[in-house]
């Protein structure tokens, strides 16, 4: 029997692999064969490295921006990057997870070049060669820096810097596609062209980005994948002054799979919702101060938790560095602003026990709304997996790559551009109110503390340039900036609302949330970029590697309305920018 | 105001600025100066690399560059700030207002109003600024006023023709790229092709209104290989002009990147030079560098306002700066010389002033500096070197920069003449630098007033008349003592076209000179990379053969 089966079996062996190298494309056979030849990179008395990874990536770009009806820039960018992680030392000790302030080197992050857009073999290997070269002879520096920095210093634990995990394969075949930026250009036109009938707009930006991304990884282990990741955004936004000169910043960005699926009609009404919102709140009243119950209605839940709760799921690694003072500040600025805020918590209660957090990365849609966090590996070829974050309101685990933190030793995952990254966060419960009943627990808290009316946060706005003007300013040494709330209403216990405008969201945290009283009965979902924590970031800004920045996740939150007991708004604080000295030419109607 | 003929944008713009001049011109502070210029290019750049493209870029941009002034033409808001390089001027260019590509009437002048605007209230803090300062500090030793009167000017050409297949310029920048294959020895060998066509149009409230468009081309070649001890050697080949016919042939280029692999191959089996210091050869090309580093940027007018500045030929116009037997002038109307295209040519400049020749050393007597309109004591007038990258403040800059020598030998009366000084010196052997990549200068007095010019490829001349290639060295000095040393030009006149960065950003220009001989000129050791040799070979198809590993 065996020897009837044997010759089948062989086949059935060459075959697959006859499959496997028809699917290698020519940056992916020069990878493979230059890899080979990699491994035996050797400095006299030097080791040889003990991981490399190489990752080619093809990228079609094509950016569209356009204002009151008129384009004001269209680019389309064909780039091809190689990225290469290798490491010298081995999985406990190697030469990442390392900031040289002395070299201004950074050990950890790849390093990527642009390459031959051509599928020429010859010069793909000849770059991959050279790369690889320059970066073996970085990581021999680098590792001796890190041991002469680690012999003067005491590190608490003894964390291993890069995870085993075990080998993958997953394909994915590339699906290029013609972009008609003519179309996207008019569709920019046509949607940009709506703010034209609000003369008090100080701008307004409508940009329509499409990323097509197709990514071969190929690593020693035996990890191989290929990719295609299209990726199709459209932000809006706008600026106006309300009336007594705060600033009003409106944005909005929309993800998509692919440009077909833009429906101008729909985004030409997200740009009228706009206006309307801003011409009402241009002439809202405001509010100093206010300490209380706050709702967070609808899609505001979801901002709100995105914006606060997300980032402290992700672990994040304070680099080794060879300067002590530095290192201090950096760990203060990690704790203080950072994600990983909640690794310390595993197992304590980090939400309330009717609150239960899952990532699922095997979702596509969720009530038929896309989700965009969707994905068979991570970019390290680690397969994903749906995690239960926060079960019943305790801390399970925190999301990570290939880099232990003390409470999360293994991948779950979960890496995404420069550092872990959620996928599409669900929070459920067990005990949910109707809007109508979340509403009047709002009035009673407001009530018991002396107030006559709540505050209802229905959009928290902004986008992703804000949240990095956000991390900029913290990182320029400044506390935690308020986040803009853009549309809060008083609630009065008689049912009447009172929009108001300027007011900044202080000091809410990721602890904050262990006081949500309720939610809403009704899950939102929304999607935005995921900016890592603050250590990740710094290394990306010391690294000078602008392209790591671009490179960021989308994440999708379905998150209901949430209700906190006690939050805090305050007026923004100028200065804020002067009014204009003269009258603008008049704009055509439309 | 002038109307200006046929073109809509252009009557776009002079409407607006008539709008917003007579607004602001009402203000508590009021304007008396407003220009706007708005820059349209469009750009094709294709990069290849060993015979594969890397990159392939079409590119739109427009920019509006707004000049604003309150105060008047003895003292304004620009006051002291006329090396347009302060945090002021920094600021003013960062959150610029965005430009649409579209000719839509009413969008571009509500977005030319936003910019007035911005920069209205820039300028008003400014002049605050610039009025204490006059109270305050003593007073500046060039007393002249802050902005020249020129007559207005009224110009409009149609869009120049622009002819460049994108597709055609990739097969030729593979084609010619894989050239670099054939050298094992060189580690990176790139060529880039593009095509721009730059349409510039200035109105000011003067009256001037002025419609400029120029096309322009380029191919760019860099090879470079690394020696055995890890210095770099990197060579360049630059072809600028204003028409794809003016550029070499296919088998020229080809024909001179078979030229580099063979000095390239050379270069990394040269010995690697000394410090020296002795008489010298600067080709007609390296020439024209030097005159440009360390004379051109020293008659820049501004510099010669600037407090900061050494002001070297401040107080020397009437006297002998040069030898006799040199003159300098700098003229951006002349296109080109010879068949060479001169990049540094334009109709008008960047504040709408009609350009021609200038003549700033007669027989080695300093007669002129290169002015804007920001006007020097005894130099009231603008002479239209008034330019800028788009995005920048309005600086004095060079144009085409003309050395001729009154008195040539030939190249080799001039090479005998090196090897008479070398023997007479005592010296085992002379300089000659055949090709630079560029070079830069410090002209600040805070700084020692030094000049660098980066040879790319130099050979040592010995007494017996043979010549011997060398490597590392880059060519140094203070330029007082290189220009006293001048003594001899030849006949074989090298044109340098280049990319210029200084204050008011990246402009393309011209310098133009003979070959000449200097009695004494200076070496110093060029840097270099402690980068070794990569530690395998290059990767080969056939396992086993090393390419590369024949050094």
């Amino acid at each position: 029997m065996k020897k009837v089966f044997q010759p089948t079996a062989y086949l059935l062996v060459l075959l697959c692999c006859y499959a496997l190298n028809a699917a290698d494309d020519v940056p992916m056979k020069a990878m493979r064969d230059e890899m080979a030849r990699s491994k035996n990179l050797q400095l006299a008395g030097l080791s040889k490295p003990y991981f490399i990874a190489y990752r080619i990536q093809d990228m079609d770009t094509t950016a569209v921006v356009a204002s009151l009806g008129s384009l004001l820039s269209s680019q389309t960018a064909h780039t091809r990057v190689l990225l290469v992680d290798l490491r010298v030392g081995d999985y406990k000790l190697d030469n990442t997870n390392f900031m040289s302030f002395a070299t201004r080197q950074v050990g950890g992050l790849n390093h990527s070049e642009q390459i031959a857009l051509d599928d020429d073999y010859k010069e793909i290997r000849r770059r991959i060669w050279l790369a690889s070269d320059a970066q073996y002879k970085r990581a021999v520096e680098l590792l001796a820096a890190k041991q002469a920095a680690l012999q003067n210093q005491s590190q608490g634990d003894d964390l291993p810097d890069f995870s085993q995990e075990k080998p993958n394969k997953y394909f994915q075949a590339d699906k290029p596609a013609a972009v008609d930026v003519a179309a996207l250009e008019a569709t920019a036109r046509q949607i940009s062209a709506v703010f034209r009938r609000m003369p008090e707009l100080q701008s307004s930006q409508v940009t329509i980005t499409v990323h097509n991304v197709y990514t071969r990884y190929l690593n020693t282990e035996g990890t191989e994948y290929t990719l295609f990741d299209p990726d199709t955004s459209v932000e809006i936004k706008a600026t106006t002054q309300a009336e007594d000169g705060i600033p009003i910043d409106d944005s909005e960005m929309m993800f998509f799979s692919l440009p077909a699926e833009l429906a101008a009609g729909d985004l030409t009404a997200r740009a009228q919702q706009m206006v309307a919102r801003l011409e009402k709140l241009r002439t809202s009243g405001t509010l100093d101060r206010y300490n209380g119950p706050v709702l967070f209605e609808g899609e505001a839940g979801a901002e709100v938790f995105a914006q606060s709760f997300a980032p402290a799921l992700v672990a994040s690694r304070t680099p080794v560095t060879d300067n002590p003072r530095a290192q201090a500040f950096l760990e203060q600025m990690t704790t203080r602003f950072g994600s990983g805020t909640l690794v310390d918590h595993i197992s304590g209660r980090v939400l309330p026990d009717f609150i239960t957090v899952v990532d699922n990365p095997k979702l596509d849609a969720f009530q038929s709304k896309r989700l965009t966090g969707t994905y068979a590996v991570d970019e390290d070829g680690v397969p994903t997996r749906v995690n239960t974050v926060v079960e019943s309101g305790i801390l399970k685990l925190v999301l990570n790559g290939r880099t232990p933190v003390s409470g999360a030793t293994q991948s779950t995952g979960s890496r995404f551009g420069v550092s872990a990254a959620p996928t599409n966060l669900i929070l459920t419960t067990s005990k949910s109110s109707n809007p109508q009943e979340l509403r009047r627990m709002l009035l009673e808290r407001a009530k018991a503390r002396g107030s006559d009316y709540g505050i209802v946060v229905r959009r928290a706005g902004g986008s992703a340039g804000d949240f990095i003007q956000a991390a900029m300013a913290m990182a320029q040494g400044g506390g935690p900036v308020g986040n803009n709330m853009l549309e809060v209403v008083k609630l009065y216990s008689d049912g009447h609302e009172e929009l108001v405008h300027g007011l900044q969201l202080q000091s809410m945290t990721a602890a904050s949330f262990k006081d949500i009283v309720a939610a809403g009965d009704q899950q939102f979902v929304y999607s935005n970029v995921f900016i890592p924590g603050f250590s990740s970031l710094m290394m990306v800004g010391l690294s000078g590697d602008a392209s790591a920045i671009s490179g960021l996740p989308v994440a999708s939150y379905v998150v209901p309305s949430l209700l906190f007991d006690d939050a805090t708004l305050k007026r923004a604080s100028g200065p804020f920018p002067k009014a204009p000295v003269t009258t603008p030419p008049p704009l055509s109607g439309n | 105001m002038a109307q200006a003929s046929g073109d809509p944008l252009l009557a776009n713009l002079q409407t607006e600025l008539h709008r917003s001049f007579e607004n602001l011109k009402n203000q508590p502070v009021p304007v008396y100066f407003l220009a706007y210029q708005l820059t349209d290019n469009r750009a094709i750049q294709v990069t290849a690399s060993f015979g594969a493209l890397i990159s392939s870029n079409d590119l739109r941009t427009r920019v509006l560059d707004v000049d604003l002034r309150v105060g008047n033409y003895t003292l304004d808001n620009t006051h002291a700030a006329e090396s347009g390089y302060t945090m002021a001027s920094l600021s003013a260019r960062l959150g610029r207002v965005p430009m649409p590509l579209d000719n839509t009437a009413d969008v571009l002048q509500r977005s030319l109003w936003e910019e007035t605007d911005r920069k209205y209230k820039i300028a008003v803090e400014r002049w605050q600024d610039v009025k204490t300062a006059t109270q305050v500090k003593a007073e500046r030793e060039d007393k002249s006023a802050d902005f020249s009167h020129e007559p207005p000017r009224q110009y409009s050409e149609p869009d120049a023709p622009f002819h460049f297949d994108r597709q055609a310029a990739e097969e030729r920048a593979r084609r010619f790229s894989a050239e670099f294959a054939k050298n094992p020895s060189v580690l990176e060998g790139t060529v880039e092709i593009s095509g721009e066509v730059e349409t510039r149009r200035f109105v000011n409230s003067e009256g001037s209104a002025i419609k400029i468009s120029m096309p322009f081309y380029r191919i760019i070649i860099d090879g470079s290989a690394r020696a055995a001890d890890g210095m770099e050697l990197p060579l360049h080949q630059t072809y600028l002009a204003f028409s794809p016919e003016a550029l070499p042939s296919d088998d020229q280029v080809l024909k001179a990147i078979d030229g580099m692999n063979v000095t390239l191959e050379q270069l990394t089996k040269a010995p690697v030079a000394e410090p020296y210091t002795g008489p010298a050869i600067l080709s007609g090309r390296a020439s024209a560098v030097f005159f440009h580093e360390i004379f051109g940027h020293r008659i820049e007018g501004y510099r010669q306002k600037s407090e900061e500045d050494a002001q070297t030929f401040k107080k020397q116009v009437g006297q002998h700066v040069l030898p006799d037997f040199i003159s300098v002038y700098s003229d951006p109307s002349e296109m080109r010389i010879g068949k060479e295209d001169l990049v540094g040519y334009y109709k008008y400049d960047d504040e709408g002033v009609q350009s021609g020749r200038v003549t700033v050393v007669e027989n080695g007597v300093l007669k002129n500096f290169l002015m804007s309109r920001s006007p020097l004591a005894g130099f009231p007038n603008s002479n239209a070197h008034g330019r800028r990258q788009q995005g920048y403040d309005v600086a004095a800059r060079q144009s085409n920069l003309i050395v001729e020598a009154s008195q040539r030998v030939t190249r080799a009366q001039l090479k005998q003449k090196l090897i008479e000084m070398v023997k007479a010196a005592n010296k085992p052997y002379g300089l000659y630098f055949d090709d630079v990549e560029g070079g830069f200068t410090f002209t600040e007095r805070d700084t020692p007033n030094a000049f660098s010019v980066l040879p790319t490829v130099v050979y040592r001349i010995y007494p017996d008349g043979h010549e011997e290639l060398v490597r590392g060295l880059d060519l140094i000095g203070t330029p007082l003592i290189a220009f006293s040393k001048i003594v001899a030009a030849d006949d074989e006149v090298g044109v340098f076209n280049g990319m210029c960065g200084a204050e008011s950003g990246w402009v393309p220009v011209s310098a133009v000179s003979p070959g000449i001989l200097i009695s004494q000129m200076e070496v110093q050791l060029k840097g270099k990379s402690q980068e070794r040799e990569p530690i395998l070979p290059a990767p080969s198809l056939k396992i086993g053969a090393l390419p590369g590993s024949s050094r």
